[in-house]
């Protein structure tokens, strides 16, 4: 049998983006705040960066 | 303190019919189906909260101690009149954990129309990396948002309390519990935490009877038996230093069936 080249094992994207903690600085929406909230809904991660403010799409 | 007793259906018209007191926004009874209620009054509390894996037969509740210090899970002797259980963090400096829940027994089904109280305090704030959490979740894991699932207020040192929740599939998150749009910092006094999920799409928190979450923030979609769950009482430390004490008096859980 002959040796395997050396590769690089398959990349794995099916992980789900982590959630950003309370009190980080982000960007979403096009603005930067603190985060108040995040939450997953879906494939999407959305933060609020206060009480009864809107869900922006985080970005990456 | 005076009471004055009230009553609503919730969701409006159409659900659980609920009387509480005006004053302390208390669940006082429910005409739900489901009633699960523990005031932690009687000689099986006193006598010592089975560990974990071993129930005793007739008793709700085991406690998971994890630490040499130890922490603990146990009723003070000579608590107060109407009850009360309290978990504990030591002060060593490891990982720790005293958790109080129903050995797994996952029987509590947020898919329904129903909700969850508890009259509970920060006896003892967490310091340094330690937690309190406080609400449903499915079979033990350490560290409360390591679960699977779980619908649950949440402190860190800072003492701000968060919400949190996680149903198995696409809907998980944190938020910043608030009133009148500032931050709740918790005191060591008694409260009325309660979980509402009369309305799948919009799940409340409520602490003293005020919404801690703006509408439509938590949504809650469990598939099959994901919805499941048993209470969740836990004060807990990865490593590290840190203290907590969290003081439950009473548990109360209506629901349709």
């Amino acid at each position: 049998m002959s040796d395997q080249p050396d590769t690089d094992p398959p990349s794995s994207d099916t992980s789900e983006r982590e959630l950003p903690a309370i009190g980080t600085q982000v960007v979403a929406g096009g603005r930067q705040g603190v985060v108040f909230g995040a939450r997953r809904v879906g494939d999407a991660v959305a933060v609020t960066f206060g009480h009864g403010e809107p869900w922006l799409p985080l970005e990456p | 303190m005076a009471t004055m007793t009230r009553a609503e259906f919730r969701p409006p018209y159409v659900g659980v019919h609920y009387e509480y007191d005006a004053y302390t926004a208390e669940t006082v009874a429910s005409c739900a189906p489901f009633q699960f209620s523990d005031d932690f009054v009687g000689a099986g509390h006193s006598a010592g909260v089975p560990a974990a894996g071993s129930p005793s037969a007739g008793y709700a509740w085991v406690k998971k101690i994890v630490g040499a210090a130890p922490p603990t899970v146990a009723q003070p002797s000579g608590a107060a009149a109407g009850g009360l259980m309290v978990c504990a963090l030591a002060s060593a400096s490891e990982a720790e954990e005293a958790s109080l829940y129903c050995n797994d027994s996952l029987q509590i089904d947020t898919t329904r129309i129903g909700q969850a109280e508890w009259r509970a305090a920060l006896t003892q704030s967490p310091t340094g990396v330690a937690q309190i959490a406080l609400g449903l979740g499915s079979v033990w894991v350490g560290g409360p948002v390591n679960l699977a699932r779980y619908l649950m207020f949440l402190w860190n040192a800072n003492n701000t309390l968060t919400l949190q929740w996680k149903d198995g599939g696409s809907n998980t998150g944190s938020l910043t519990a608030a009133s009148a749009g500032a931050a709740i910092v918790t005191d060591g006094n008694y409260h009325i935490y309660r979980i509402d999920w009369s309305n799948q799409n919009d799940i409340g928190f409520y602490v003293d009877g005020a919404r801690v979450n703006a509408a439509s923030s938590i949504a809650w979609a469990p598939s099959g038996t994901n919805g499941v769950f048993q209470p969740w009482h836990t004060c807990y430390k990865a490593s590290g230093s840190g203290l907590a004490t969290l003081s439950v008096d009473k548990i109360d859980v209506f629901n349709n069936r």
